[in-house]
């Protein structure tokens, strides 16, 4: 599989982009079949293996069979299939704990250092701090949405007078309120 | 909740939004892919998605919560005061005070805590204790005891629990029963209520429904304590939608409740509006000598031999 070339994913990447370099938190909310959470894989491992840092995803059990895992798995299936389609760039391969064969990864670590780990669906799985990209995924359908997200985003906080990490959400249109007081536009 | 779908995702199926709190928002419909605009692919890719499902997932409609709500009794105004929604509900001398969980034979526990008030006896809904994901009873119990007790510091020793029935049924390796893992992790006594569908929609219904008088409801909930509840009383917990299965007739509506996440939460508030609508009826009197001896076979549970089971209601 390859993401192929259009006109709307490229402007998710220069969003996406664009809020990874000023650390503005960014929510999408997408219809499905847009490979959307593909790209958002492509994209984390192209930013963590340009620069070292640590990425959390967090993801609900029900969106794949193993949650935020499985989101994991994806990650190091994405730079796995760069290493070997890209052989002349001559990439060391990414060390991993977990599941290959059942699709569900605790953690990906690239050659640079960088480490990409999976965190459960309540908010206080996120801890300490220092993360350069967080992503949860389907914030919309979460139970406590509001103190997940501020963890989320508490745990990107940079130095005073720094550009923290990135903290950002995909979703499914949904009827929760604590997610329209989320994105409550200005 | 429609500020989002002020312009037409179909004229502009990429948006950006700037969000009150700092952040950005994008919407992107479908038809933002030129391959995905064609009546044909909507036809194909519709194919088997219930229509509401299609609304919702794939032209981003903020307005469906699948089938009709279980409780439609409920109003967010009468029940749930704005003045409720960032503040306590106060506590009143000479209430009652009762635990109601969804713990039985489910992975995701749900439980709320209740006040009740001397005669005519309002109800109040105080707080929700409900993990955001899968929880043991092992861990959920002693959490429901943390978490009732910052609401109830004084009171938390008067409180009396109760539980599906399905509490008393043996399972895991070593064939405890859901009240005895309770007991043995937190020190509760639980007793069980019938999880009978009838009794329990019908006791929902009447709690929200009944007046004790012209201008005073019987329930009134937390808004601040207790958000999914609310969320589930608004629509969350709903009726599965229209079948699709042959064996089941298609389209016909199944007055089944969909499993969500809203669901354990309503199962705790109909375990609790099951046992205290019986309390009410019984009137002031059969009410306090029902509370005492549920109180005495807690007791008598307390002294039961360590390793035994216990005894059922």
């Amino acid at each position: 599989m390859s993401i192929p070339r259009k006109e709307y994913l490229e402007e998710v990447i220069a969003v996406w982009h664009d809020c990874l370099r000023t650390g503005t938190p960014l929510h999408i909310e997408k219809s499905r079949r847009l490979i959307l959470s593909w790209l958002c894989t492509v994209l984390e491992i192209h930013a963590l293996g340009a620069s070292p840092g640590r990425g959390l995803i967090s993801a609900i059990a029900y969106e794949t069979p193993f949650g935020s895992k499985q989101f994991v798995w994806r990650s190091f299936a994405v730079y796995d299939r760069l290493v070997q389609r890209r052989p002349d760039w001559k990439l060391p391969k990414a060390i991993h704990m977990g599941s290959i064969d059942g699709k569900q990864l605790d953690s990906v670590i690239l050659p640079n250092g960088s480490i990409i780990e999976a965190v459960n669906s309540e908010g206080e799985s996120f801890r300490g701090g220092g993360a350069g990209i967080v992503r949860v995924e389907e914030l919309s359908q979460r139970k406590r949405a509001k103190a997940i997200w501020s963890q989320a985003v508490r745990v990107c906080e940079g130095l005073p007078g720094q550009v923290g990490g990135f903290p950002y959400s995909v979703n499914n249109a949904s009827a929760n309120a604590e997610w329209h007081s989320i994105k409550r536009p200005i | 909740m429609a500020q989002h779908q002020a312009t037409d995702l179909r004229a502009q199926p990429i948006q950006r939004f700037d969000c009150a709190d700092g952040g950005r928002l994008l919407r992107i419909h479908y038809s933002a892919d030129p391959d995905k605009r064609s009546m044909e692919w909507k036809k194909k890719a519709s194919e088997g998605m219930p229509s509401d499902e299609w609304r919702r997932e794939m032209e981003l409609d903020e307005t469906i919560w699948d089938g009709e709500p279980v409780f439609n009794a409920y109003e967010d105004a009468v029940h749930c005061p704005a003045y409720f929604l960032t503040n306590d509900i106060p506590l009143f001398s000479g209430s009652f005070y009762f635990g109601s969980l969804d713990v039985g034979m489910t992975i995701h526990p749900a439980g709320l805590l209740w006040q009740i008030t001397g005669p005519p006896h309002q109800v109040h809904v105080l707080a929700e204790v409900v993990p955001d994901g899968s929880m043991t009873l092992e861990e959920f119990s002693p959490w429901v005891v943390q978490e009732s007790r910052k609401v109830l510091p004084q009171q938390f020793n008067d409180v009396y629990w109760w539980a599906d029935e399905t509490i008393r049924t043996r399972s895991g390796h070593d064939g405890r029963t859901g009240q005895k893992v309770i007991f043995d992790a937190s020190g509760l006594m639980v007793r069980p209520v019938s999880n009978a569908w009838a009794p329990r929609l019908a006791a929902g219904d009447w709690m929200l429904r009944n007046w004790i008088d012209e201008e005073t409801p019987r329930l009134y909930i937390s808004g601040k304590r207790c958000p999914i509840l609310r969320q589930a009383l608004q629509g969350g917990y709903r009726y599965r939608d229209k079948s699709t299965a042959p064996t089941e007739g298609p389209e016909r509506q199944l007055l089944m409740p969909l499993k969500n996440v809203f669901s354990h939460v309503a199962d705790a508030f109909q375990y609790g509006a099951v046992r205290i609508k019986q309390l009410i009826e019984l009137g002031p009197s059969e009410f306090m000598r029902e509370l005492e001896q549920q109180r005495a076979r807690s007791r008598a549970g307390d002294r039961l031999p360590e390793g035994r089971h216990l005894l059922g209601g």
